[in-house]
């Protein structure tokens, strides 16, 4: 059985109230998403409270999930990712430059995405194309999307003006966009 | 290539990639729920970009994440709750397809037509296909309010269960569903629409098939998954 499908199917039963297939559905999914919130939260026990919101979530939306949305990973990701940006941009109240997680709390990033994904054959595609831009709009796109960070974080960030970032952004979905689809 | 992507294209790319704030954040959310085309462009997006998540090496989340989410669903185990996840399991948007609904509105329309014992009005006529997903149709289900009668056949061979096939009209999501009866996987049976829900057995009014043990639900509720469910549609539509 394939991972992809094998997820889905965990996902209709879910759906329809089966616990057992939940449980499995955790055990096969939960460390990508907490690494995924880790990554934006960066504060374990932030990342913990927005991890159980986001499976009673996938819980209580399960049925809303289809095929015709994709991957059930990329589906359950997006909720992930979404409901950390979201507490992020609650936590961010403070001017940015303050930042100052707890070091016992702050979690070490990982190896660099290039190194992770010349080993995944799956991500070649767009590793491909995010390697065919240059720097800025390849750093703005990680930041935005991985970090969770906004546009003006980026741009204090990259020591960027504001502008310089949007567009490197804007012209960075456009380049993507076109190279998946060649 | 163009330098320029169409708004719509563009609000649902900078959702996903997160570069929009917090209130822009909120209302795309809010408008995901009304507006399939723009779901259907933010699904891409998240489709085209996990992979840069994928690419996140794994953390092993601490055991009290899992025992706290397991708290939290037993807590909702309550008559409320249950009724929710039935209602859940029922999950319509998915076997609502033009397929179906067509298959029901040619059922109804030979009912219409086909010459019968007695001159019943339309009113009051409804049919329900019960299928399992998109396809598969299983049960057929007339239903005339005038006589308070359901009947119900099975159109495709059912496997052998030790379990019983029960029947349930779902009026919505506030109320319990309502066990109408236990079928007969090789014939077609009648069964009575008691007097309280013949309001509740109208149009779109929601029937569905759940496992149950030998004998039915011993707790009056759907205890076993839904394995047949469709929509009742007037005859006269």
């Amino acid at each position: 059985m394939t991972e992809p499908l094998d997820l889905a199917e965990l996902l209709d039963a879910a759906a329809r109230g089966e616990r057992r297939a939940f449980t499995l559905l955790y055990s096969k999914s939960s460390a990508q998403l907490f690494a995924v919130i880790l990554r934006i939260l960066k504060h374990r026990g932030r990342a913990e409270e927005v991890l159980q919101e986001v499976y009673l979530s996938i819980w209580n939306n399960a049925g809303s999930y289809s095929l015709q949305k994709g991957a059930a990973m990329a589906w359950m990701i997006a909720i992930a990712r979404h409901r950390a940006i979201d507490a992020y941009r609650q936590e961010r109240r403070r001017p940015h430059g303050d930042e100052a997680p707890l070091p016992e709390n702050l979690v070490e990033p990982g190896p660099g995405p290039l190194e992770q994904a010349q080993s995944r054959e799956e991500a070649q595609g767009l590793w491909r194309c995010l390697q065919r831009l240059e720097a800025g709009p390849r750093e703005s796109i990680l930041l935005a999307y991985r970090e969770g960070h906004t546009q003006d974080e980026i741009a204090t960030i990259l020591n960027s003006p504001l502008g310089t970032v949007k567009s490197w952004i804007r012209r960075g979905q456009i380049h993507l966009k076109a190279c998946l689809e060649e | 290539m163009t330098e320029e992507m169409n708004p719509l294209e563009a609000l649902a790319a900078d959702y996903v990639f997160g570069t929009l704030d917090a209130a822009e954040r909120q209302r795309v959310q809010g408008q995901l729920a009304h507006d399939p085309e723009l779901a259907r462009l933010v699904a891409e997006w998240e489709n085209r970009l996990a992979p840069i998540a994928q690419a996140t090496p794994p953390v092993q989340p601490p055991a009290r994440v899992w025992h706290r989410i397991q708290e939290s669903l037993d807590r909702d185990q309550g008559p409320a709750a249950l009724r929710k996840a039935f209602w859940r399991a029922l999950a319509f948007w998915r076997w609502s397809t033009a397929g179906a609904t067509a298959l029901a509105a040619a059922l109804a329309a030979y009912i219409l037509i086909s010459p019968g014992p007695t001159s019943l009005p339309p009113e009051g006529r409804y049919v329900a296909v019960l299928s399992e997903g998109a396809a598969s149709p299983a049960w057929l289900v007339t239903v005339d309010l005038a006589t308070q009668s359901l009947t119900i056949r099975p159109v495709a061979e059912l496997a052998p269960r030790d379990q019983a096939f029960e029947l349930w009209m779902v009026a919505s999501s506030d109320t319990p569903p309502r066990s109408l009866g236990l079928l007969d996987p090789v014939r077609e049976i009648s069964l009575t629409v008691p007097d309280d829900l013949t309001g509740a057995a109208q149009s779109r009014a929601v029937l569905a098939v759940s496992l149950e043990p030998a004998g039915g639900s011993p707790t009056g509720l759907p205890t076993g998954p839904v394995v047949f469910q469709g929509a009742l549609l007037s005859v006269s539509e």
